[in-house]
């Protein structure tokens, strides 16, 4: 009974405990096909997700391709069409149905291009990517530019099956291209002939040019009244400003064609700075400006540099100065910055009182056709190339031109050049040749060869003046035939001239048998381009002499090359003191005027003194009103003064003026001298106030 | 506390006293269950205590020889049912630190309301290890026959020294040494 009892009991239980657990199981069984539904819903979200992202990125690059007009073609292994896109469809012009299944170069490549594009054809099979630009034709013929961007695509097996090709047209680019260069390059030939005709003209303007300034000096040789005078100074200083201009525009040409060329030879530095201080001193006569030159007094030896390119410079630098100084002082000054042995770096520096260059200005004044403002061109005049010519010159020395300037202040230039120091050393002092008639010996007999009629005949009155003997040939030719049967001391040659031009004539001289096989030939050219001066020594030229030439200029190529008789006593020589040099009172001389009366000294000195301001005031009006014979009467008139007062140096000056005037020389020698006397008169009023 | 815990007692006690024993525990003790258990189910730890208690009144062994007694069977159990856990471990050592580091992790997974004590191991030597049992429901003397039984099933003989850390059983030291034999 316990038993059953005790079984039945047990039944119960595990019944309940079945119950229990299915009742678990049924709710975990549940709780399973809920979390199974979650996830599955979560995979599909994913997947629909994940598709429609890939879809969007897709249809992005399409639109992005599509929208860079980049024309898409796949082609197989043999080139045969597999797609196309709707733009390379465009591009060309054909329908897809009319490229699938054509070979690409058959049907797109012109006949004449095929075989030079074939090499990159043949390269897309190398199996790697390549850029390059092809011609296409499209369907009505016309020809495109395309770039292409080729690369291979491969099976699931890794092997390549074809190429994808991108195409963008750059048929615009390609002809803006074409139009550009095209315009360049008539711009550049336009520039070129605008360059050659200023080139020209300016060479055309140089020849009548010549001629007036010549005749203008021939001119003033005659006599003239007070008011001719005038006009004539008037002239010539205008045909002295239309050359100067002229010369810029020529050497503007030439420096912005990269043209400048250093031609090195030896020179005096301080001969040359001394000949631009005179040349300024004369300029400056009529202003409240004083003009000094100071240089280093240890410059001791000649320099190897280009001499006119130097003169150039500083003429021009000095030039801006006096232009834009109109009271006070102008100071140029050559100080050696280092020397060794063989070279010789010199600074040099102009400095002026004038008007000065705002700051910012300062940086413009080195460029073409720059003024520091425009009322500058207004009242001064200039075509703005001066410092940009300047620049150019110094730089082609491996130098530059510093400034330093404030406005109202003044201005400072200044640049350093290297020369190589050559063996000669300066000379002390400079003779010049001022009279007319020099003593070139007698049977000097000059061949002038000029096709030009006024420059002939500028030629031949400067040659009559000066008492010499010459024969004169119209062209390289009729010169060829002179020579061969006399024998000349020196030839003048023009360069350009009909039948036989200077070249080939000197070429001719040199090189057949005839007595003037060696003589001199002197090249004359309105040209200043220094590449001339090269053609004309290698055609055999010993110099070269610039047209138009001043007298003096081409005294001085005379005089080189003829002998010529300087005789001591000569009142002709006379002797242009260095400025610096200082005049001293000649004791010896005052003892043998007066002995010992100082008394009578006193007053003689004295007198000299009170006196010597008005007579020189006079001498300075007769002058500038250019009348030689009242000067000449002026002159003689002071001249045994200064002897008197212990300065015999001064009187033989006068004598020189004196001389000068007789012989009725330009007004520009008579004020060059001029300058001198003053300069001395000044010196030695203080000595002879401390003498009593 | 986990049916299978009861389940497997009530088997034991069957096994070894018969069925009669099992009612008699089940009717002297006051089971909020009734005494009905299935291993899936989950049930309050208390009634585990009073079933022991009962057990131990009626057949005067302590408490302590009956829970030992019992961890063998359960170690038995465990090893035929999910031997996977014990093969993945090349040593004895090995599978008791795997036991807080991975059996009871998997454990979380598939019962996440189950209430596991921790078992800290700290490898002393090569030939000694520490166990800091910590549990509220202060059955160290199941882990320690489970251990003992364990030792067999890897065939390392081994001694252990237990000692309690916290007085009331709840935190308790076993330092575990291989015996050569």
């Amino acid at each position: 009974m316990d038993k059953i009892a005790l079984l039945e009991r047990r039944v119960e239980r595990e019944k309940k405990a079945r119950k229990q657990a299915e009742k678990i199981l049924e709710e975990k069984a549940i709780e399973l096909f809920h979390v199974n539904q979650e996830l599955k819903n979560i995979s599909e979200k994913k997947i629909n997700q994940i598709q429609s992202k890939f879809e969007n990125s897709q249809k992005r690059y399409q639109n992005v391709l599509s929208n860079l007009n980049l024309g898409l073609l796949e082609q197989d292994q043999e080139g045969y069409i597999t797609k196309v896109n709707k733009v390379f469809c465009e591009m060309v012009d054909y329908t897809s149905e009319e490229l699938v299944g054509n070979i690409s170069s058959n049907i797109l490549l012109p006949d004449d291009l095929t075989a030079s594009d074939n090499k990159k054809l043949i390269d897309r099979n190398l199996e790697e990517s390549k850029i390059y630009d092809i011609k296409v034709m499209r369907k009505d013929g016309t020809l495109i530019d395309l770039i292409v961007c080729g690369a291979p695509f491969y099976d699931d097996y890794g092997n390549m099956v074809g190429t994808l090709d991108v195409h963008y047209d750059v048929t615009k680019e390609k002809k803006l291209q074409q139009e550009l260069k095209e315009a360049k390059e008539i711009a550049e030939r336009a520039q070129q002939a605008e360059k050659q005709f200023l080139t020209n003209m300016s060479h055309e303007i140089k020849t009548p040019l010549n001629v007036i300034v010549g005749m203008s000096h021939l001119l003033n040789d005659t006599k003239l009244d007070a008011q001719q005078h005038e006009y004539l100074d008037i002239l010539k200083s205008s045909a002295d400003i239309l050359f100067n201009l002229i010369s810029e525009v020529l050497d503007f040409a030439k420096i912005d064609a990269g043209k400048i060329s250093v031609v090195n030879e030896e020179f005096d530095i301080v001969q040359e700075l001394n000949n631009i201080h005179k040349i300024f001193k004369i300029k400056l006569e009529n202003k409240p400006v004083s003009l000094q030159t100071k240089i280093d007094e240890k410059i001791q030896h000649c320099v190897v540099g280009d001499k006119k390119l130097f003169n150039q410079v500083i003429v021009n630098l000095l030039g801006n100065a006096s232009k834009f100084t109109e009271e006070g002082s102008i100071i140029c000054t050559a100080t050696i910055v280092h020397e060794s042995e063989t070279h010789i770096e010199i600074n040099f520096k102009v400095k002026d009182s004038g008007i000065g260059i705002a700051e910012d200005k300062l940086e413009t004044i080195f460029q073409n056709f720059e003024q520091a403002n425009e009322s500058i061109s207004k009242n001064y005049g200039g075509t703005g190339l001066g410092l940009a010519i300047c620049q150019s010159i110094v730089e082609a020395q491996n130098s530059t031109i510093k400034v330093q300037s404030a406005e109202g202040l003044g201005s400072t230039f200044q640049f350093n050049l290297v020369f190589e120091k050559s063996e000669r050393k300066i000379t002390e002092q400079d003779v010049f040749v001022e009279d007319s008639s020099v003593n070139l010996v007698a049977g000097s007999t000059i061949l002038y060869v000029e096709d030009n009629p006024l420059n002939s005949l500028y030629l031949s009155r400067l040659l009559d003046k000066w008492n010499l003997r010459y024969e004169h040939a119209e062209n390289g030719l009729i010169a060829t035939e002179k020579i061969a049967h006399t024998k000349y001391d020196l030839i003048l040659m023009d360069i350009q001239m009909p039948v036989m031009n200077g070249y080939q004539a000197t070429k001719v001289i040199r090189t057949t048998e005839n007595p003037n096989q060696k003589t001199p030939i002197a090249a004359l050219t309105a040209s200043t381009l220094g590449n001339n001066l090269d053609k004309a020594k290698d055609f055999g030229f010993s110099d070269f002499l610039a047209k138009p030439f001043q007298p003096p200029e081409l005294k001085k190529l005379l005089l080189k090359y003829l002998k010529h008789d300087i005789a001591d006593d000569s009142p002709e020589t006379a002797t242009v003191q260095n400025p610096k040099v200082k005049i001293q009172l000649d004791e010896n001389q005052l003892k043998q005027v007066f002995g010992d009366d100082e008394e009578y000294k006193k007053e003689i000195i004295t007198m000299f003194l009170e006196t010597i301001d008005e007579q020189m005031s006079v001498l300075d009006n007769l002058i500038k009103t250019g009348i030689h014979d009242d000067i000449r009467k002026q002159a003689h008139k002071l001249k045994p003064n200064f002897s008197m007062v212990g300065f015999p140096e001064l009187t033989d000056d006068f004598v020189i003026l004196e001389k000068l005037a007789k012989s009725n020389d330009t007004i520009e020698n008579i004020i060059t001298h001029y300058s001198l006397i003053t300069d001395k008169v000044d010196q030695l009023k203080p000595q002879l106030k401390s003498h009593i | 506390m986990k049916g299978v815990v009861f389940t497997e007692f009530l088997e034991m006690v069957e096994d070894t006293f018969g069925y009669e024993m099992v009612d008699e525990i089940i009717s002297n003790s006051d089971l909020e269950s009734n005494g009905v258990y299935t291993s899936i189910g989950t049930y309050d730890h208390k009634e585990m205590f009073s079933l022991v208690s009962s057990l131990s009144k009626k057949t005067e062994i302590p408490v302590h020889t009956l829970l030992k007694k019992y961890a063998h069977h359960l170690g038995d159990f465990f090893h035929g049912n999910y031997n996977a856990f014990y093969a993945r471990a090349a040593n004895l050592f090995e599978f008791l630190e795997s036991i807080e580091n991975f059996i009871h992790v998997e454990v979380k997974k598939l019962y996440p309301d189950a209430e596991l004590p921790t078992f800290e191991t700290r490898k002393i030597d090569h030939d000694n290890i520490e166990m800091i049992y910590k549990s509220t429901r202060k059955m160290s003397d199941l882990a320690y026959g489970l251990i003992e039984k364990s030792s067999t099933h890897f065939k390392e003989p081994i001694e252990i020294k237990k000692e309690n850390i916290e007085e009331d059983g709840s935190v308790v030291r076993f330092l575990i040494s291989r015996v050569d034999g």
